[in-house]
């Protein structure tokens, strides 16, 4: 799942022709693991390993199904910057052809997505989960 | 000659044992998640003892795990209330996230069709779903 997890953040931080991707300038390059760094500036992104487990599909053939979050975080008064983000990151991540090292991606399917009011100085949060089905090769 | 078979009995009966499954396979989830709020993100248990199943009013059935806090829920960021739920199932800009139900929704579902399988043959086995009553 490391793998995975580092395959998401070079997907995000990929500047084919030396120009960023819409999401990462929208989320001025703040994508965290697991949690924010204290001092971060509003927008970012945390990204986090919801659940995984093995799927057996054919013999020998174990494929690893995990299910990846992502928050958006803002704390402008109206949720329009969230929003935007969050328009830019499924632009990014849904079906994502992203590369994970020692595996095949097979899948990289948005679940869901909530808007929510956040208690926190964030005013904001968006949360995107997609399933990701990889492959050892 | 025609001969016609009404089958609403029948169907009546398959329909309560894919209620029986998808009940028990709710409560299996509903379970599993309250194991998954461990003493650190639930420490009183409110948030794991307000977790229900019920029915869906849904045309299609089957049943919902809903999970809310507690109503007179309160922490250092104020009155979060039954909201206090998906705080900790999605994080917030200052808690990480814990994952409790999808978790719990993952392990679980995937044994509904064996669930399907021992309801289907428990009712076949009793008097009810026997071909002689159709």
């Amino acid at each position: 799942m490391e793998n995975l997890l580092k395959g998401i953040y070079l997907f995000f931080t990929a500047a084919p022709g030396g120009t960023n991707n819409a999401f990462y300038t929208a989320v001025g390059g703040r994508l965290y693991l697991g949690q924010a760094l204290e001092e971060a500036a509003f927008p970012y992104c945390v990204y986090s390993l919801v659940s995984a487990s093995p799927d057996y599909w054919f013999d020998n053939e174990r494929f690893e199904n995990a299910t990846i979050q992502f928050s958006i975080f803002s704390e402008n008064r109206a949720p329009t910057e969230v929003s935007d983000a969050y328009q830019k990151l499924i632009a990014l991540y849904d079906d994502a052809a992203t590369t994970v090292t020692g595996y095949t991606v097979y899948e990289f399917e948005r679940e869901g997505q909530w808007l929510l009011r956040d208690p926190g100085p964030a005013r904001w949060q968006y949360v995107v989960q997609y399933n990701v089905l990889i492959l050892k090769t | 000659m025609k001969v016609e078979w009404n089958a609403k009995p029948f169907l009546k009966e398959v329909e309560k044992v894919s209620d029986d499954s998808t009940k028990e396979i709710a409560m299996r989830v509903r379970e599993k998640a309250q194991q998954h709020l461990d003493r650190k993100t639930d420490g009183t248990g409110a948030l794991a003892g307000s977790i229900y199943v019920y029915e869906s009013k849904y045309k299609d059935g089957g049943h919902i795990v809903y999970a809310h806090g507690d109503e007179d829920y309160v922490n250092k960021m104020g009155k979060l209330g039954r909201y206090y739920a998906v705080f900790v199932e999605f994080g917030t800009n200052k808690r990480r996230a814990k994952p409790y139900l999808k978790p719990a929704l993952r392990s679980e579902g995937k044994h509904l069709l064996k669930a399907f399988r021992k309801h289907y043959k428990k009712r076949i086995e009793s008097t009810h779903m026997r071909g002689d009553r159709y």
